[in-house]
């Protein structure tokens, strides 16, 4: 059995660093760093922010870290106050309400000098980076990414081929210089190298046992959201995933002994991850493998290396939450299998209607396809009133003693 | 008139039957959609009669297995009519990109629709750029191509422009009913307007232009005078099926005069150019006619509409009323609310559960609204 | 001029009955489940204490959720309007009415004429009026009028995170097996209410003085939450209860006037 210590997970303090760092900066003001600040979604095509030297900030990352620290049932009352539903995604009242009062475990983010939003995600972010561009008065560039429902047609390659270019010319005009091409490049091989390393790391967990779990994923999925086609992001999973391959050797599992292995589907619970984690680790039930963290690197089969900026459109647009969910069920479907897992808990988000709605099919389907226990819990990312604890637990309970 | 008043009715309160009565009569197909960005003058000049699903309600309790309880309920209500089997005499379903919760009914349409076809029009969301205009047009002509192979037949251009004239003079019926309705030409109310509308949505559309022909006869030239002391009231959010907040509004003393729902105002906005190629033609029209929320042309370009409309038909206040868990108009309404209060509109804000049942707190609300105002 | 108030709410039936101005009566009843039957008895309570007869009234207005019952009524008026107007009479510096009844609570702001300028209403959820009281209080096993008392001894306040009622019910159940102290509880019970309020308030840009009329008025737990949530004094009218059937007297009287 390892020790308490050994099971911690070394580079956590690293990413902390870095994590510190990348907010230090963003919140240093512009007439220091010199550098624009861009708000973006977290599907939303970041590299060709990096090679115009653009601070990339992701109300989304920020969303999560309020929900960690539990703050962000606060900012959503707030945003409720100001007239915004109570049923609208938790993300986007935290971050309107944020934006208002400067809220969260950081202050506020630093304000934007332009606004990118990519609606390979969902369409809330279409409405909500609408309110921010209200609010701050400064340009927004929507990519509008058709859904590939069941597959990706020859217009939408032309469409989204098309706004990459009006992307680089929108932040040429803003940025005030032309766009360089070869800094892009670069940026690019980054890029896919991250994802790669990202990739490695999430399949170290087909080892029995895993030496981490989702949870650490969530975790660890900081930076390549928000740092992808940087070194930095690079060499962080590097050391990463020497860990991981470490720990393999070693034997060192967060679940000990490791009886059940389980897949996550969804957003985490952020204020709840501790709960989740020990609620089952108790059972000793493990989660190997989640759908969330492996979408940062999903699509790299439609990239090119060489020509990154030609395969965005197709590697953007098809990212999973944009396709169907008979697709999304097989995804969960190869990771039953690649994982060996025993058992998938869908977690459904009230915040989140496209990955939610479509999940009692995608059960089904998962169900006839592998045979595998399904449960399915309620709850909502970041607002605490919408999780009962009670219901939730019993739940939990049944299914454990189902598997 | 009252004949052609009472058609619109038997129609909007069977349009399940009366649509499956059409392909009975007529041996030809007909085709579900949604929302008021489905093309339907494709469908139409494909053979097939466009019928528009907005979900009969009832709360049949199928749709539970397959949508969690935070969906709004017209997608509910017509997922509940689907399993329900009273969509089965549908040949066809086809679903345009509108918003998150579309997106997902479509997928489980697909994966659920027996013996019939289902097609994705995945619309741009973004209509305010050269590339987003382009795009729309090739989503159309694909959905032509597929049409075409489902219903086995050809769309011709002549298909097309005829299709294009007939739902021209049906959008233009209706806006001119409206306008009549609004200034006093025309002994019929909102309520009757929006039955009309809904009516239109499930019946054959040469026989709707027809009858909105008629009822356009009865238009005075000049408005009747003493329309009595009712509060002049605006109407907008989302998607809306329940006339009797109509009568609600009404009784407690007020008067709409600006219906912005999905089956009215965003609905009949706009024409197709007559003269032009008709597909691009039809494209340019989706681009163009007043945008729902949940698409990106300017960042005002909604409120502006609503305040426009709103001042130039003198409304002393306006009525949101928010289907819940309709995500795209519960992003919309703190702007446009605020729009409004700069203008020194009032507004007052009211969450539906469900479309087809009004909470009696309605009535409450809209008589101290009245008394406010 | 002698005029008369009757506001049939969910869960008492109030009346109210004004001379020139001034009150020569009011009442207080549970409705019951005839608020027709109420109204009568509610009326009849008030002629005999005013000593007066029908026909000595010159105007009845009726009010409340059953205010379409009461057949002896000229005209029927919300009691949105008739909270402000009461309030003028009652509290004429107050800027917000914050009404907590028993199926609805409501904020009111007015203008500085005493009008409404705005309102709104809770939704169809119950979290946040008299009910979710009550259904925490059955929770709890204790007499609803005595929750204020026990939250005046909290030490604490337990986070009570549900808003729903049917979550906050099994929320609270499991609070007491993990051994809350029970007053704990009810201070978070009381401050789950304040957040809805403040909530509905902010929508309305609700501003002090405050008052606050209803029957949870009478409950100073929840008064002294919303006192610390609006960082402002929170005034409970003598006559907070019958504030809205005095309302309607006075709206009966200017009708005529
Ligand atoms: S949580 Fe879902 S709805 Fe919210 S921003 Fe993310 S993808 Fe969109
Ligand atoms: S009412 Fe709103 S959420 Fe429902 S289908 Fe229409 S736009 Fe979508």
């Amino acid at each position: 059995m390892a020790t308490p210590d050994e099971k911690k997970i070394k580079a956590d303090k690293r990413l902390r660093e870095i994590m510190t760092e990348y907010y230090i900066e963003a919140k240093t003001p512009k007439e220091q760093t010199g550098k624009k600040i861009a708000w973006i979604t977290s599907g939303g095509p970041v590299e060709p922010l990096h090679a115009m030297d653009v601070i990339p900030i992701y109300p989304e990352n920020y969303g999560a870290m309020c929900g960690a620290a539990k703050m962000s049932t606060e900012l959503c009352e707030k945003a409720e106050e100001m007239g915004y539903s109570s049923d609208l995604c938790s993300y986007a009242r935290g971050d309107i309400a944020s934006a208002a009062v400067n809220g969260g475990p950081i202050g506020g983010l630093p304000e934007p000098d332009m606004l990118i939003c990519c609606n390979n995600i969902c369409g809330t972010v279409l409405k909500w980076y609408q309110v921010l561009a209200r609010y701050f008065d400064v340009p927004l560039f929507v990519l509008d990414t058709p859904v590939c429902h069941t597959g990706y047609e020859k217009e939408t390659d032309i469409y989204v081929r098309h706004q990459i270019g009006e992307y680089v010319a929108f932040l040429e005009a803003v940025c005030g210089r032309s766009f360089d091409y070869d800094r892009m490049d670069e940026v690019g091989t980054l890029s896919v190298k991250a994802q790669k390393l990202w990739q490695k790391v999430l399949d170290t967990t087909v080892n029995k046992p895993a030496p981490m779990t989702c949870f650490d994923a969530f975790f660890h999925l900081a930076m390549i959201v928000t740092l992808r086609g940087t070194q930095t992001a690079v060499d962080y999973y590097e050391l990463l995933l020497e860990e991981m391959n470490d720990r393999i050797c070693k034997g060192i599992s967060k679940v000990e002994p490791e009886r059940y292995r389980l897949i996550w589907d969804n957003l985490p619970v952020w204020y709840k991850m501790r709960w989740f984690s020990d609620k089952f680790g108790a059972h000793n039930a493990g989660f190997v493998a989640d759908t969330y963290t492996s979408g940062w690197c999903g699509t790299l089969p439609y990239l090119d290396e060489n020509d990154f900026l030609g395969s965005m459109a197709e590697s953007y647009t098809r990212i999973f939450l944009n396709t169907g969910i008979d697709h999304m069920a097989d995804n969960i479907v190869k990771m039953v299998e690649k994982y060996d897992a025993d058992g998938v808990v869908f977690h459904s988000n009230r915040s989140c209607k496209p990955y939610s709605f479509g999940q009692y099919d995608i059960q089904r389907i998962v169900g006839e396809k592998t045979g595998t226990p399904c449960l399915m819990i309620e709850a909502d990312m970041c607002d605490e009133r919408k999780f009962s604890e009670t219901q939730v637990e019993t739940r939990i309970d049944a299914f454990i003693e189902m598997l | 008139m009252k004949d052609v008043l009472d058609r619109f009715e038997e129609v909007a309160e069977n349009p399940q039957t009366c649509a499956f009565e059409w392909k009975k009569e007529t041996g030809r197909p007909v085709v579900g959609t949604f929302c008021s960005y489905a093309p339907e003058e494709i469908i139409y000049a494909a053979g097939a009669l466009p019928y528009r699903m907005l979900g009969t309600g009832g709360a049949k309790g199928y749709s539970d297995a397959y949508l969690q309880s935070y969906c709004c309920s017209v997608v509910k209500n017509t997922l509940d009519d689907l399993l329900s089997g009273e969509l089965d005499f549908l040949d066809g379903a086809v679903f345009p990109h509108t918003c998150d919760s579309v997106q997902r009914l479509s997928d489980i349409f697909r994966l659920n629709m027996k013996n019939s076809f289902h097609l994705d029009a995945v619309l741009p969301a973004k209509l305010d750029t050269p590339s987003a205009a382009h795009y729309m047009k090739s989503v159309l002509e694909r959905l032509a191509g597929d049409l075409e192979e489902r219903l086995d037949t050809r769309v011709t251009k002549q298909d097309l422009t005829d299709a294009v004239l007939v739902f021209n003079r049906i959008r233009n019926g209706l806006r001119t009913l409206a306008d009549a309705g609004m200034d006093n030409r025309i002994n019929i109310t909102a309520g009757e307007l929006h039955t009309i509308s809904r009516g239109v949505t499930a019946m054959d559309p040469a026989e709707a232009a027809d009858l909105l022909d008629r009822l356009c006869t009865f238009i005075q030239p000049k408005a009747e005078p003493g329309s009595g002391p009712s509060k002049r009231i605006g109407l907008t959010g989302s998607v809306c099926g329940v006339p009797s907040v109509y009568e609600t509004i009404e009784q407690a003393g007020g008067r709409v005069v600006l219906d912005d729902f999905c089956t009215t105002e965003r609905y009949t906005d706009f024409a197709v150019d007559e003269s032009a190629d008709p597909l691009p033609a039809i494209a340019a029209r989706y681009l163009k006619k007043a945008d729902c929320p949940c698409k990106h042309s300017s960042l005002y370009s909604r409120g502006e509409r609503i305040v426009e409309k709103a001042e130039k038909r003198g409304v002393k206040g306006v009525i949101f009323l928010l289907l819940k868990f309709c995500d795209p108009h519960a992003f919309d309404y703190p702007y446009i609310r605020d729009m409004l209060e700069l203008k020194g509109i009032k507004s007052m804000v009211f969450e539906l559960d469900d479309e087809q049942s009004v909470h009696a707190q309605f009535r409450t609300r809209c008589e101290a609204f009245m008394e406010m105002l | 001029m002698i005029t008369a108030g009757i506001d049939i709410g969910s869960t008492t039936a109030k009346g109210a009955i004004l001379k020139d101005g001034h009150i020569e009566a009011v009442t207080v009843m549970s409705t019951g489940y005839d608020p027709k039957g109420a109204a009568e008895t509610v009326f009849q309570t008030l002629l005999e204490k005013a000593g007066l007869d029908r026909k000595d009234l010159e105007a009845v207005v009726s009010t409340g959720y059953g205010r379409k019952n009461v057949g002896f009524a000229g005209r029927s008026v919300t009691e949105i309007t008739c909270h402000a107007a009461g309030a003028r009479l009652l509290s004429p510096t107050a800027a917000t009415i914050v009404d907590i009844g028993g199926q609805d609570s409501k904020v009111i702001v007015l203008d500085s004429t005493g009008k409404v300028a705005d309102f709104t209403m809770n939704d169809k959820c119950a979290a946040g009026t008299g009910r979710f009281l009550e259904v925490m209080a059955s929770a709890l096993q204790i007499d609803l009028a005595s929750l204020a008392e026990f939250s005046a001894r909290a030490d604490a306040t337990v986070a009570i995170s549900s808003v729903c009622t049917v979550f906050a019910e099994s929320e609270v159940i499991s609070l007491i097996s993990k051994g809350e102290k029970r007053e704990n509880i009810i201070a978070g019970i009381h401050a789950a209410i304040g957040s809805r309020i403040v909530s509905m308030a902010g929508r309305v840009k609700a501003r002090p003085p405050y008052i606050m009329t209803g029957g949870v008025a009478l409950n100073r737990g929840v008064v002294r939450v919303l006192e610390e949530r609006f960082q402002s004094d929170v005034t409970v009218p003598e006559l907070a209860q019958v504030n809205g059937a005095v309302g309607a007297a006075l709206i009966a009287a200017d009708r005529n006037g």
